[in-house]
């Protein structure tokens, strides 16, 4: 009972991860809330469902179709939308409205049912070392750590990764030195929509989308982001915990409650991080250099 | 006629929204997602206490604008320390707590079936019965709200608040606690919210979690944006705006019924985002203090009796311009 709550919570973590990894790599090199994320997600979804069942491509041509969808729609919003609008709380009102339009457009021309996408291969269940499990959960997980080992790779070991670290660190000064931030920003919103459709895609397949899951992934993706602190490594890490977390909350709790109970740490971390603990333990540390006028 | 009467009503609604969300998101920058949550609260507070207690629903608004108020409490006193993004984040969680909480707790609020046949106010040892009754009930609750909120904006503590929103450090330089102003008016909008949720609530009769979801705080927000932040005429407008674009859809008949609250929703957002691109600051923008000494004379701002500060009330002299 244990380990499958404990199975469970990794493959949901997996899950989680993707849609997160993409809203980081947004939201750390921006600083803007782009609540559109969720509803691209699904859009990109439906895109992917309508090409392969009404269009007939095949699934494998038609999964790149709907990313480049998913990254250009991602770049044309960074580049003509917010940039002009320069300011976070216009971002986040402005995104919030796209949101809402886009996933009632998608609800008035698809319906508000799930759509699930006839991939007879991929939602097959496996024995792997006698636990079945769903083809499309051991795909989820590759991916998972696909685009966790690509974008760290991007990040650490290119020079246009570095680029993107000195962006998320101090976006001003990246622009003092030299950086085109401006193209930076745009790159990481169409790299982080193309990561979010793969989300999309990896809903469609394993048990479809609503007009509103985009946003229901979202949530859990924008917890991570904020616990991630500023690394993508540890979005990565927090995902799979977040996805352990709510599968070990679901053991002594109805699953019902594993949405409260991932708002409610959410509020947590929030109140705690800003008492700044750390701040409160070392009184004495502080005194000393107050004492010699070095600052810390 | 009780076509109209209802929209009087739900326009009455609309506005202690607004305003009450304008003194603490228009006036205190403090951008909250979390008042469609307190709304909620305040709904199923008094529709509990109203059907499983008899308790007189305006007495029982007052224990909804009360429990509204400790949440409000609760999470200003958690969040002191939170300002700007990190507090719309943590209002977000709230709102998403509260509404998952009113889910959930189903021996309370029965879940996802919602609580029916909440009842009407008594006044004079009367039940109401018409709409004409109700409708006139809400909008006297609604006037009363509306003065004190006014009051409120445009006195001393009004003064403080759009001076907490433009420079926290210069407020406290000048002697004022920005800390409690902070609580305070986060739990002023909560128990203003919980008013509107029990005016809701024996409206319509029957509540249910998906009535006070994210969307709801989203659309107050948006209320404020087309109305004008920081303006208690604005919030107002903006809210009998938006909920006359509803009925205005419904009315054309050239959208089929079922696709009407879609279609509704898409206008929302469209709304949402114009006015966010081209007119940021709302149809009535703030307006610049600059009669403080008339104020003064009429009594309605005091100046600090403290010895030896400055006249505090002059700080903010032109909060729109500094945004």
């Amino acid at each position: 009972m244990l380990t499958d709550l404990l199975l469970t919570g990794l493959l949901d973590g997996a899950r989680i991860g993707v849609a997160a990894l993409g809203f980081a790599l947004i939201f750390y090199t921006t600083k803007e809330l782009h609540f559109a994320y969720g509803a691209i997600l699904a859009a990109c979804g439906y895109l992917y469902y309508s090409l392969v069942v009404d269009q007939g491509l095949p699934l494998l041509l038609a999964a790149p179709l709907a990313l480049a969808f998913g990254a250009v729609v991602g770049a044309v919003i960074q580049r003509w939308l917010y940039r002009r609008l320069n300011d976070h709380l216009a971002v986040l009102l402005f995104s919030f409205g796209m949101a809402i339009i886009l996933e009632n457009v998608l609800h008035i021309m698809f319906g508000p049912t799930d759509k699930v996408l006839p991939a007879g291969a991929l939602t097959r269940t496996v024995s792997v070392a006698g636990t079945p499990l769903r083809v499309i959960d051991l795909v989820t997980v590759a991916v998972f750590l696909v685009v966790w080992a690509g974008l760290w790779h991007m990040l650490e070991r290119q020079q246009i990764g570095l680029a993107i670290r000195a962006v998320m660190r101090d976006s001003t000064m990246s622009d003092l030195v030299g950086i085109r931030t401006g193209r930076i920003k745009v790159l990481a919103y169409a790299l982080g929509s193309a990561i979010g459709a793969v989300a999309g895609l990896i809903a469609v397949t394993r048990s479809g989308v609503r007009p509103g899951s985009g946003f229901d992934v979202m949530l859990f993706a924008f917890i991570a982001t904020l616990l991630g602190a500023g690394k993508l490594t540890n979005v990565a890490a927090w995902s799979l915990a977040l996805g352990l977390f709510m599968g070990l909350v679901a053991w002594p709790f109805p699953t019902e409650l594993q949405t409260l109970f991932a708002f409610f740490a959410m509020l947590i971390y929030l109140v705690v991080r800003s008492l700044d603990v750390r701040s409160l333990r070392r009184p004495r540390l502080r005194r000393a250099e107050d004492r010699t006028g070095v600052s810390a | 006629m009780s076509y109209l009467l209802t929209l009087v009503t739900f326009f009455s609604i609309g506005i202690i929204l607004a305003m009450s969300l304008n003194l603490l998101m228009g006036f205190t920058g403090q951008v909250s997602m979390a008042h469609g949550g307190f709304m909620g609260i305040g709904a199923y507070t008094a529709a509990w206490f109203a059907i499983n207690a008899e308790v007189n629903m305006v007495w029982a608004m007052l224990l909804a604008a009360a429990a509204a108020a400790l949440i409000g409490w609760l999470f200003a006193l958690a969040t002191v320390r939170i300002s700007g993004d990190e507090f719309i984040l943590a209002s977000f969680a709230l709102q998403m707590v509260i509404i998952e909480a009113i889910s959930r707790w189903t021996d309370v609020t029965r879940g996802t079936y919602g609580l029916s046949g909440v009842p009407k106010p008594e006044l004079f040892g009367e039940p109401m019965r018409t709409i004409e009754q109700y409708a006139v009930f809400t909008v006297v609750v609604t006037l009363i709200c509306a003065v004190v909120m006014m009051r409120m904006a445009g006195s001393t503590f009004g003064l403080v608040l759009r001076g907490v929103r433009e420079s926290v450090p210069s407020m406290q330089a000048l002697g004022r606690n920005t800390v409690r102003v902070k609580i305070l008016v986060m739990v002023i909008a909560s128990a203003f919210a919980g008013i509107a949720g029990t005016l809701q609530a024996s409206m319509v009769t029957f509540i249910h979690p998906d009535s006070f979801t994210i969307m709801l705080s989203i659309i107050i927000v948006a209320y404020l944006l087309v109305g004008g932040l920081g303006n208690m005429w604005g919030a107002a407008l903006g809210a009998v705006l938006l909920l006359s674009i509803p009925e205005l859809i419904a009315t054309s008949d050239v959208i089929p019924s079922n696709l009407l609250g879609p279609m509704e929703r898409v206008i929302y957002g469209v709304v949402l985002m114009a006015f966010v691109w081209f007119r940021p600051k709302g149809i009535i923008a703030e307006r610049p203090v600059l009669r403080v000494g008339r104020m003064l004379r009429r009594g309605t701002v005091t100046a600090p009796t403290r010895p030896g500060s400055p006249a505090s009330a002059t700080t903010p002299d032109a909060p729109g311009a500094t945004r």
